[in-house]
């Protein structure tokens, strides 16, 4: 068996060499399919971990509340969110229903105002988000400070802005950029803190905390004329165990305080990765979808050039029948040979899936989980469609009388 | 027990009004240790006798027994273990796998058998010595000559050791003395107890045989025990007329078999013409019955 099958190898190994243009064309059916499936089970697994340790950051006790009636039903319900929960805005009286709520003990205002930065350091202006929010930030949003401190809630907060890491770089060229000053709308603020970096969840609703620079809520309101829209409010409740009575309560009183009217949206801890978790859903059908066509064209593929490598070969196999080789003996030189291209096919594969994660990695913010499972089944799979759909050709040269093998010239 | 036992054997091809009787019912018994030779002009199903005898075909109609065995009854995994080890089959045309090398194509067979690389190479080696092609064993077949590849196409038949040998005009592509050499060669394989069956349209051949066995449109029509080194008493009568071209080779069969006694103004058929035509109707009743 083994000495039959070295030698099986090596054959299949040559007749393959002979016909490159035409084996790696087989085997790009199968490059892709692998790709495609290792590349997409790498992000979804990728961004699930992100958004889990995001959640995870947030705590089981705050409660999220959104402007604007978002459908957290199915997948298209869920996408549908994205444009909506920009528009709206709540007003200060929203703020204090919330804070007057029993069962809250934290309320976290996120508004934002337009009109971008000037860097003290060149006098240029960048088109970088303000967030007004309270020196309750840190603590709620389980972010860390990693230079200089948060604003409190002394009069001290006057003119005092915290950088996000990625801003801090984008607007100074030094390091630890602290005391150095920008304008927003006319006003001069001393940078005084700078946020450690914090993970980024693709596609989320929020903004990239990162590339944003924070200021007090207060301050906002006032250099905006009170326009400064609050897209975000977090609400932080006594325990774990209340937030779904205090949610209840949340909505209860807002729906009054706004006269009845179901304008916002009321997420509890795990429902705020719902948005993410539905285009997950659906990147891992579309991934099953691509995967089983790409799947099927390699399979067709790899069938294509079996079956011109086996009628090409007819009168070859005609001798090797009348020398006395069984039909299995002859199978198994063309299953040999559909292995080594699928197989092949299935590596380069993994090859080409991991460049493209580590593509991913390096300029998306998205991290994909390289996982050797995933790669495992992804050529398990595609090497058996392969191994089968190559076979169908030769099975039938097999059973052939040698005489109408030997008639094939 | 004979080795060989064909019993109204018949082979049809294509269908419809495309229907050829390659063989029509042929009964033929050969012994262990005979040295046969079949003739007969080009079309007769000479070589169509030899793939059935040698496994690579299968009767329409009748029954083959080999080794008392019936034929009809094995699985194609048996039959091919029977081509392996005890059928030697050397065609006309050569049939050498051209992008290996004569060594490789001369083990092929043992591959077969699950004989290791050493073993197989070595075999092949000495096999090939025996023929006188030792010097030429990483040759490829398109780097020799005719009567070489046939040499060499001789030991890959007998690599396996096989106890029938079917050789189908071994010589039909060779020159004199190619024709020489192959011939020397089964004779050898003849005295060594197997048994050999060629076909040929050169009578001079027939010295090498001790029967010759004459046909003509699918049939037998004549069986001649001859004495080794003799040329058979049949072909003897053709032996004057000139042959340079296939077609005066055809012609001089043709001119042999008109010179048969049993043949040319049919003084003794061996099967009465009533009794064949009743045979002939049969076939193409069962035929018939075959295709409905
Ligand atoms: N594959 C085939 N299909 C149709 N007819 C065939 C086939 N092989 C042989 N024949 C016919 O069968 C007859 C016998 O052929 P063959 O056995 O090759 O004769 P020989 O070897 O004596 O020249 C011929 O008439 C030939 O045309
Ligand atoms: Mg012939």
């Amino acid at each position: 068996m083994g000495r039959l099958t070295k030698a099986e190898f090596t054959t299949a190994v040559r007749t393959l060499r002979r016909n490159k243009g035409r084996s790696l064309f087989t085997m790009l059916g199968i490059v892709i399919a692998v790709t495609s499936v290792i590349t997409v089970i790498g992000i979804s697994q990728g961004v699930t971990d992100q958004v889990t340790a995001q959640t995870a950051r947030l705590g089981k006790d705050v409660v999220t509340i959104l402007p604007g009636q978002i459908n957290l039903g199915g997948i298209f319900g869920g996408l549908g969110t994205f444009g909506q929960s920009v528009n709206g805005a709540f007003s200060q009286s929203d703020i204090s229903t919330i804070s007057q709520t029993s069962g809250v003990t934290t309320v976290l205002p996120l508004s934002t105002i337009t009109g971008g930065v000037i860097s003290g350091q060149d006098g240029r202006h960048y088109d970088i988000p303000v967030i007004g929010t309270t020196p309750d930030f840190p603590a709620v949003m389980g972010q860390s400070v990693a230079y200089g401190m948060f604003f409190d809630s002394s009069g001290a907060s006057v003119n005092k802005v915290i950088l996000g890491a990625n801003a801090a770089s984008t607007l100074f060229s030094q390091n630890v950029p602290l005391g150095q000053t920008v304008t927003i709308l006319g006003q001069q603020f001393i940078v005084s803190g700078i946020l450690s970096l914090s993970q980024i969840v693709p596609f989320a609703v929020n903004a990239d905390f990162n590339k944003a620079v924070f200021i007090s809520n207060s301050e906002a309101q006032t250099l905006a004329n009170n326009t400064a829209r609050v897209y975000e409010i977090l609400a932080k409740t006594v325990s774990p165990a209340q937030t779904a009575a205090v949610a209840d309560r949340l909505n209860g009183r807002l729906l009054t305080a706004h006269g009845g009217q179901h304008d916002f949206t009321i997420l509890k801890q795990g429902q705020t990765i719902t948005v993410t978790n539905n285009i997950l859903q659906l990147m891992t059908l579309l991934t099953v979808a691509i995967a089983s066509i790409s799947l099927l064209v390699g399979g067709v593929g790899i069938m294509n050039v079996m079956l011109v490598s086996v009628t090409e070969r007819m009168h070859e196999i005609g001798i090797r029948k009348a020398l006395g080789a069984t039909n299995w003996q002859i199978l198994r030189q063309f299953v040999v040979e559909a292995a080594v291209l699928s197989v092949t096919g299935a590596l380069a594969g993994v090859v080409v899936a991991t460049t493209i994660e580590l593509g991913l990695r390096l300029f998306t913010d998205i991290v994909p989980n390289l996982s050797w499972r995933a790669d495992v089944l992804a050529c398990l799979v595609s090497v058996v469609v392969g191994v089968i759909f190559g076979s169908i050709p030769a099975l039938k040269a097999a059973r052939r009388d040698p005489i109408s093998a030997l008639r094939n010239e | 027990m004979a080795l060989i036992e064909l019993r109204d054997v018949s082979k049809l091809y294509g269908f419809g009004d495309a229907t050829t009787l390659a063989l029509d019912e042929i009964s033929l018994e050969i012994n262990q240790g005979e040295f046969i030779a079949i003739m007969g002009p080009s079309g007769c199903g000479k070589s169509t006798l030899m793939h059935i005898i040698g496994l690579l075909d299968r009767p329409t109609h009748g029954e083959y027994l080999l080794n008392g065995r019936h034929v009809a009854r094995l699985s194609p995994t048996q039959a091919a273990r029977i081509r392996r080890d005890t059928i030697g089959f050397i065609f006309q045309s050569f049939n050498m796998i051209p992008r290996m090398t004569v060594l490789e194509n001369v083990a092929l067979p043992l591959l077969y058998k699950g004989m290791s690389l050493t073993k197989r190479l070595q075999t092949a080696s000495n096999m090939l010595e025996r023929v006188g092609m030792k010097s030429r064993e990483y040759f490829y077949p398109s780097q020799l000559s005719g009567g070489q590849i046939q040499c060499a196409a001789i030991a890959r038949a007998l690599v396996t050791d096989p106890k029938l040998i079917i050789a189908d005009e071994p010589t039909g592509n060779l020159d004199s003395a190619g024709s020489r050499l192959v011939m020397e060669l089964l004779s050898e394989v003849h005295r060594t107890g197997n048994t050999v069956l060629f076909v040929t349209h050169n009578p001079e051949l027939t010295r090498y045989s001790n029967r010759v066995v004459y046909m003509r449109d699918g049939a037998i029509v004549h069986d001649e025990p001859t004495a080794i080194g003799d040329i058979a008493e049949g072909a003897r009568r053709s032996m004057y007329i000139p042959h340079r071209t296939e077609e005066d080779d055809i012609a001089g069969v043709s001119a042999l078999m008109s010179a048969l006694p049993s043949f040319g103004d049919r003084p003794r058929i061996p099967m009465s013409e009533n009794k064949r035509s009743r045979r002939r109707a049969t076939t193409r009743r069962k035929t018939k019955e075959r295709l409905h």
